[in-house]
């Protein structure tokens, strides 16, 4: 009797003790597939102000861009983010401007930013954005010089312009840190004039 | 170690009254001066903390993150909000969405007939609210009247913003001495007072409380009439009752919707970030309490260095009797400190009964001072550690002697 009380204390303690078994990842958990970013950047691409010109919703279009336009261009827990036509200049690459977050286009008037800005989204399978922050996913950052592939979800004259991509190439940084000069710039269309 | 017998100590306070009364002051000026920018700066963070609320979500003016008054978002946002975020929250079919215009604009009470108008209109908050803005704001309750009616130049009250004019609030009549005739007194700032806001007399329709919160300081009226009033086609901010919704929900329309140029911030985070805002001035009003209190600092230890100074041929004596110098000083720390928490405890009941809750007035509305276990623990502690620090230039002189020239005194 006391042998038993005594193991079935020991075996109690031991459970108390022992870590919790490892929860396995969620399987279902949302993720941007690493398949929609590529290696080579989608050819024929217009910049930002020229796609949002012409494109109509469910047109495809490819366009080059800078990701930025605010403070924090990626929203937290789902996969959108803000990216800007490259002829905007980020605020670091004025000599007058001193910016903690030069990628928010401060220095552009609203105007601006509203013809040179669209929101890239990454959608699942019912068509809602993925419930998944896009930062640092396929090496998206503020500043990225991103080519993107997809298709128009949404457009109007008020300046909203919703891409659903299916391609994004996410151009290296050069050795010097300076973005957008290593590898496959070839599609950048800048310089130009802000639309 | 033997140490001298605690009461000993306490008699020893009662030797000098004069001194203990000096030392006792001293700690009290030092505790209530503590106190105070304690419940300073705890005033203004409660008060910030109890404006926002998690639940709410808050949309600004991109690049107006840190005041709400130089957001301009237009007037359609809420609607398109509304329209766009499901989960929001809904209370009676009606979203709980709320358009809102804050701005600062000067208002004095209307001048009576015959009375000379008022020179000085002091600035006071207004907001511009539609009915869903009680909806996402619950710390908010009507007292006494109603809201003002739409289209009609009426205004409701808190009792913060009544003190600004130079009034005192009550519940259902409010009274201002010699100012204007309300309902119920002959001479109160009431249903019915005419207030002129930028010039424009308003009427008083109702009086409504958010105890605890920058709210209690403003003036509320329509919406619509406060954007005629003001001249503006935008609005200063829309705050939403999250209810399903997540606040990357929101996030997500902002980023969408460009055309808004507006961001999308927890209402509470916002109000952390101006207690962010208001932290240097919480930091000059404790180092001038510091310097202030130095001064009270200074004459109690002064006191207390003359009182143990004169006892030089007492300490001797001890020490003669085999008291070592450490249970000397032991006791010599107790008796300062008694005083001096003694004083702390006077300052502490002085503050709760003269300061805790008075209104100071800020940029965002005002606040009240909280005497609360945090400042009242402060005001202990300032007191305790002035008891000790102060007998160590005493303790010093009594003990540096030896004990034959220290009974020769």
């Amino acid at each position: 009797m006391t042998t038993t009380l005594l193991a079935s204390a020991l075996a109690s303690i031991a459970l108390l003790l022992a870590p919790p078994p490892e929860t396995p990842p969620a399987v279902d958990a949302p993720r941007i597939p690493a398949s929609v970013f590529v290696t080579e950047a989608p050819k024929d691409a217009k910049c930002v102000s020229e796609v949002k010109k012409s494109a109509k919703k469910g047109d495809t279009v490819v366009f080059t861009a800078t990701v930025g336009g605010r403070a924090e261009p990626f929203v937290k827990s789902r996969a959108i983010l803000m990216a800007a036509d490259r002829c905007l200049k980020p605020c670091n690459q004025n000599p007058e401007e001193s910016c903690a977050t030069p990628w928010d286009y401060c220095c552009e008037p609203p105007e601006s930013k509203k013809a040179n800005m669209l929101t890239v989204q990454f959608t699942g399978d019912d068509g809602k954005p993925l419930k998944v922050g896009a930062r640092s996913a396929g090496g998206l950052e503020p500043l990225s010089r991103i080519v993107v592939e997809g298709v128009v979800a949404e457009a109007d004259d008020k300046g909203t312009f919703i891409v659903t991509a299916r391609k994004v190439f996410v151009e290296k940084p050069a050795k010097d840190g300076k973005p957008g000069a290593g590898k496959d710039a070839a599609n950048d269309a800048s310089p130009r004039k802000p639309a | 170690m033997r140490l001298l017998p605690f009461d000993y100590a306490i008699r020893n306070l009662g030797r000098s009254p004069r001194r203990l009364a000096l030392v006792t002051g001293g700690s009290t000026l030092v505790s209530l001066l503590v106190l105070g920018s304690v419940a300073f700066a705890r005033g203004l963070e409660r008060s910030l903390a109890a404006t926002g609320l998690e639940t709410n979500a808050l949309l600004i003016g991109s690049g107006s993150e840190e005041s709400v008054e130089r957001s301009e978002l237009p007037a359609s946002t809420a609607d398109v909000l509304a329209a766009s975020v499901d989960g929001l929250a809904v209370v009676a079919g009606i979203t709980a969405v709320s358009p809102e215009i804050h701005v600062a604009l000067p208002a004095v009470l209307a001048p009576r007939a015959g009375a000379a108008a008022a020179t000085d209109a002091a600035p006071a908050l207004f907001r511009g609210i539609e009915p869903q803005a009680f909806l996402v704001h619950p710390q908010v309750r009507l007292v006494a009247g109603r809201w003002p009616a739409p289209g009609a130049d009426e205004i409701a009250a808190s009792p913060g913003a009544i003190a600004r004019l130079g009034g005192d609030a009550s519940r259902g009549a409010a009274t201002v001495t010699g100012t204007r005739t309300g309902t119920g007194t002959d001479a109160g700032v009431g249903i019915g007072t005419q207030v002129e806001v930028a010039g424009t007399p308003f009427a008083v329709s109702g009086l409504f409380e958010a105890p605890g919160t920058a709210m209690h300081a403003e003036f509320w009226m329509r919406l619509d009439r406060l954007a005629q009033l003001t001249q503006r086609t935008t609005r200063s901010c829309v705050v939403a009752a999250l209810g399903d919704a997540e606040l990357d929900d929101i996030d997500a329309f902002t980023a969408s919707r460009l055309d808004l140029e507006s961001i999308a911030m927890r209402e509470s985070d916002y109000y952390a970030r101006l207690g962010e805002f208001f932290a240097p001035i919480r930091l000059l009003v404790f180092v001038t309490a510091v310097l202030i209190s130095t001064g009270g600092a200074l004459g109690g230890v002064n006191a207390m260095y003359a009182a143990f100074s004169s006892r030089v041929r007492e300490v001797g004596t001890l020490q003669a009797l085999g008291f070592s110098r450490a249970a000397i000083a032991v006791s010599l720390v107790i008796e300062s400190t008694v005083a001096c928490v003694a004083g702390s405890l006077l300052a502490c009941l002085l503050a709760l009964a003269a300061l805790d809750g008075i209104a100071i007035d800020f940029s965002m509305g005002s606040f009240g001072l909280a005497v609360d276990s945090t400042a009242i623990a402060s005001a202990i502690a300032a007191g305790a550690l002035l008891g000790v620090l102060g007998a160590v230039p005493a303790i010093a002189r009594c003990l540096v002697l030896p004990i034959p020239a220290a009974l020769r005194g």
